[in-house]
């Protein structure tokens, strides 16, 4: 039960540098790629379904406080992403007559995308904890990842990730000529980054009672 | 034999386009908007372009494609041939033609062009331009493309674009074309040649010069 949750969780971890490779990867493969992670998401929902369950039971704490507004925003990210992207879809979902409502879906879904990339970045970072070793191990890792952390500001800025976040770039620029593989470490570096953090946050917050 | 590789070697320097082929010399078209070949010009910009209201220029009177297109020509001496769509159905307003641009890369379109389209077998080099719709070029570009079979030319892409740079023209260029060289692309903001054209004729002209023009 735990590994086919895990193997969703990761099957989103490596599609989401996929998804925002966009047309560098082939708008084809982005939207097989988006419907995919739909699904992934969809499914994680399920198995973690006792997570809604439990929503107004028990005691918050500041790691839960966080933990659940993280959610919440991820929640709607994660239903206004797709409708977005299937409403300007150029191919799987084209047929649909949603022309008139492109543009519009497409200043949602530029925006969005980096919010969700940060977002689910944090996201996956407040579970770290319960999967990362202990004792040396541990320090080990943090280490690397906070060394891919640093790099990871530096990819942060460069990709003009705040720019898209914040509405000041209304489309997306990507360098064809780039070896795609600068693009996609860049972007892994960005999900460490906020991953770490994420685990940061929940350390920082841990034995902060409500 | 010393006289045979004399009388060769004079042949050779007689048929050097120097000396008795056309000036070489660039060409300053008299007429920019002349659509035919103008007689001397080695080169040409073949170009896409829309007036309208726009993305953050407001309602222009010449689109963006087309100054930098002229900008190109004039620095250049190459003709100008811009792409007009035999059924003009493209909105005025920036909405309703991006939503009208979608519709056509959804189904694939081939706008008609109005017009025959140019014998380019005379030019060596052919500049190519348009804005971004979409990430890609405007579908009556790819009339064009289709239309406009070329091999052995040297081929130069540009672009306006409000943030996505030069979106793969030189790619889709170079598979619409695989005979051809596709050199280095230009990508101008749109924002730019309307409202910073002195910042835009500084990009074009570096990058002509870095062409070897």
């Amino acid at each position: 039960m735990k590994a086919k949750r895990r193997i969703i969780d990761a099957g989103m971890v490596i599609l989401l540098p996929a998804l925002m490779a966009y047309s560098l990867v082939g708008e084809m493969f982005h939207e097989i790629a988006g419907t995919l992670m739909l699904l992934l998401f969809l499914l994680h929902h399920w198995m973690n379904r006792a997570w809604l369950q439990n929503l107004f039971r028990g005691r918050y704490t500041a790691q839960r406080i966080f933990q659940t507004m993280l959610n919440l925003l991820l929640l709607m990210i994660m239903i206004a992403l797709p409708l977005s992207g299937i409403l300007m879809s150029k191919h799987l979902f084209a047929f649909l007559p949603t022309v008139n409502l492109a543009s519009v879906a497409r200043a949602i879904h530029l925006p969005l995308a980096n919010w969700g990339l940060v977002l689910m970045s944090l996201h996956a970072g407040t579970h770290l904890g319960a999967m990362l070793p202990k004792g040396r191990g541990r320090t080990a890792l943090l280490t690397v990842l906070s060394a891919v952390s640093a790099y990871g500001i530096y990819a942060f800025i460069k990709r003009q990730i705040p720019a898209y976040m914040f509405l000041k770039l209304p489309f997306v620029f990507f360098d064809f000529s780039e070896p795609i593989i600068f693009f996609f470490l860049d972007y892994l570096a960005v999900i460490v980054l906020f991953a770490t953090a994420g685990y940061g946050m929940m350390t920082l917050l841990r034995n902060n009672k409500h | 034999m010393k006289r045979l590789i004399l009388m060769l070697m004079a042949l050779v320097l007689l048929c050097n386009p120097i000396v008795c082929g056309r000036a070489s010399a660039q060409s300053i078209p008299e007429d920019l908007t002349d659509e035919q070949n103008s007689g001397n010009a080695k080169n040409i910009v073949v170009y896409f372009s829309r007036i309208g209201e726009q993305y953050n220029v407001g309602v222009i009177e010449k689109g963006n494609t087309a100054i930098v297109a002229e900008m190109i020509a004039e620095a250049t001496g190459a003709d100008l041939y811009e792409i007009l769509p035999a059924d003009d159905h493209y909105p005025m307003t920036y909405k309703e033609l991006t939503d009208v641009a979608l519709q056509e890369q959804r189904e694939g379109a081939r706008p008609a062009i109005e017009g025959e389209l140019p014998d380019l077998s005379g030019y060596e080099t052919v500049f190519v331009g348009a804005p971004v719709w979409w990430g890609d070029w405007p579908m009556i570009m790819y009339t064009f493309f289709e239309g406009t079979p070329l091999s052995g030319k040297t081929l130069v892409p540009f672009s306006t674009h409000a943030g996505s740079g030069l979106s793969g023209f030189d790619r889709t260029l170079a598979a619409a074309y695989p005979d051809c060289t596709v050199e280095k692309g230009l990508a101008v903001a749109g924002t730019d040649a309307q409202k910073n054209p002195d910042k835009a004729q500084i990009s074009v002209d570096k990058w002509l010069e870095e062409l070897g023009f």
